[in-house]
């Protein structure tokens, strides 16, 4: 059982949507377009 | 003050906000790019919040709240599904590409890519007819959906909903074009938003909690906590698919990174997208909710107009009140500039060659938008079942048809001509076909429909003549 008293698998569903935000964050960090661009 | 003038007064005020954003924005309005791309001008903050307040219509908020109820948390994974792969994967794998290549390209529209990228012009006039089509009876879809909300929420009867709503939207649109549709739909979002958190706030105060809420739910049927639970895999998997995937074939989404004013407004863009996306769990959460403190509603979809008027105040219900109908305003106007654009632009002046000045084009441009506004707020009035029986077919065919001609065109460059062009028509044939025959197996028609279009866009590929390297090259941007 996972946090809330819900099952992981559907906890996951927020822990997937965390992670797309982390993601977001580090591909906004990495992401360097050149000028002419 | 009564709860009907409490809503009223909210109404009146962002309605005339809509219209004054119209009318500003129509004297920044001047050229075809303004009318269609807002001018390649367009900024982080509006682009991303104005995908996002397109991509979730009325569907998402009551319809989603109807999932939450009758199948409980499992529908939590629509919500990620939305924000990962419907929002966040696209900005990051296609942002850049649509923005580069349309720039090349000079195209301003989603059947433009595909003419210009496969040296096809009937890959514009399919594609057009398809996206015209398909787009109206979707929007009729969103207009019947606003008219609910008014007959529910607030006792106004459906017809008065829909005629209001529509003719606001339609007014917006001819006045300003494409920035009033981003800016208005980028405000929209912030309502949207807004309510969502207010409505999902209350109901877990009111039920005592997320845990509480989870053990009640439980209680009534185990499987409505459990993934997939009440819903089965093949169910959930394939309306997760068709709902975030599918965004990656839907020009209303796709045409917001040709307007952005350069790439590095994907940086700040794509982070802010992702978390205005986060709003898709809600309606689904607060669904599941309703099933705890109202388990014996007649009919799911009055879920989230129950929990309103039950869990918030008046002046909060009139904020919900305002976030649903931004859902649905946001995503008409957005429809209605794409299929406007579809026809005046793909159809009629480059598919058909009639030369249109550019005057000409801006003011065929809000004609037909009129006219659309009215066709679709007089099929929203008394729908014919053929409208309905389309509304249901509309997101799987227009993505059967350009999902995978728009991926792989900005990917791969062994895409071809013809491969295009079977992609295009098989994709759309099967998932028509699969749906027609009421989906077997319980798979939606989309799944088939996009395998399809792969598997054509492939193979026929291979098997036909390359495109001239030079052009690839113009393309790509290869000096050479």
């Amino acid at each position: 059982m996972g946090p809330f008293h819900m099952p992981w698998v559907t906890f996951l569903a927020f822990l997937v949507v965390l992670g797309s935000l982390v993601l977001a964050i580090l591909w906004a960090l990495f992401f360097h377009p050149t000028e002419d661009e | 003050m009564s709860e009907t003038a409490i809503y009223i007064l909210v109404l009146i005020l962002y309605m005339s906000f809509l219209v004054a954003i119209g009318v500003l924005t129509s004297r920044r309005t001047k050229s075809v790019e303004d009318f269609y791309i807002g001018g390649r001008r367009v900024g982080p903050w509006v682009t991303a919040l104005s995908y996002v307040a397109a991509y979730f219509s009325t569907v998402l908020i009551v319809g989603g709240g109807g999932f939450g109820y009758t199948y409980g948390l499992s529908t939590l994974w629509i919500g990620a599904a939305n924000v990962l792969v419907g929002c966040t994967l696209v900005w990051i794998l296609l942002g850049r590409r649509v923005r580069q290549f349309t720039a090349r390209l000079k195209t301003m529209t989603v059947p433009g890519f595909l003419a210009e990228r496969f040296q096809a012009r009937e890959a514009r006039i399919f594609s057009s007819l398809v996206i015209s089509a398909f787009l109206v009876v979707y929007n009729v879809s969103v207009l019947v959906g606003m008219g609910r909300v008014f007959e529910v929420l607030m006792g106004i009867p459906y017809e008065a909903g829909v005629v209001l709503s529509g003719a606001i939207i339609t007014l917006y649109v001819v006045l300003g074009g494409y920035l009033a549709v981003v800016w208005t739909s980028f405000f929209q979002a912030w309502v949207m938003g807004i309510g969502l958190i207010l409505l999902a706030v209350a109901a877990l105060r009111a039920v005592g909690g997320l845990s509480t809420a989870v053990v009640k739910l439980a209680e009534i049927d185990p499987g409505l906590v459990g993934t997939p639970g009440v819903w089965g895999i093949a169910g959930l998997i394939s309306y997760c698919l068709i709902v975030s995937f599918g965004a990656w074939g839907m020009p209303q989404l796709v045409v917001r990174f040709y307007s952005i004013k350069n790439v590095r407004v994907l940086r700040v863009g794509t982070v802010v997208a992702t978390v205005g996306a986060m709003m898709a769990l809600l309606p689904y959460l607060s669904g599941a909710i309703a099933r705890v403190l109202y388990p014996n509603l007649a009919n799911p979809d009055l879920a989230v107009p129950t929990l309103t008027k039950g869990v918030l105040s008046p002046w909060g219900g009139a904020v919900f009140l305002a976030g649903a109908l931004a859902a649905g305003m946001s995503t008409f106007s957005s429809v209605l500039i794409i299929t406007s654009t579809a026809i005046v632009r793909d159809f009629y002046q480059k598919g058909l060659r009639r030369p249109l000045s550019d005057q000409h084009v801006v003011s065929y441009g809000r004609t037909t938008s009129l006219l659309l506004g009215l066709v679709s707020l007089l099929l929203a009035l008394r729908p014919p079942t053929l409208v309905l029986v389309m509304t249901a077919f509309s997101w799987a065919a227009i993505a059967s048809t350009c999902l995978w001609p728009v991926v792989l065109g900005l990917y791969w460059k062994g895409a071809t001509r013809w491969g295009a062009l079977a992609a295009m028509a098989g994709g759309l044939t099967v998932s028509l076909v699969w749906m027609g025959l009421r989906s077997p197996f319980g798979v939606h028609g989309f799944i088939p429909g996009v395998a399809t279009s792969l598997f054509l866009l492939v193979v026929v590929s291979a098997l036909t003549r390359k495109l001239p390297a030079d052009h690839l090259a113009r393309v790509w941007g290869e000096k050479g």
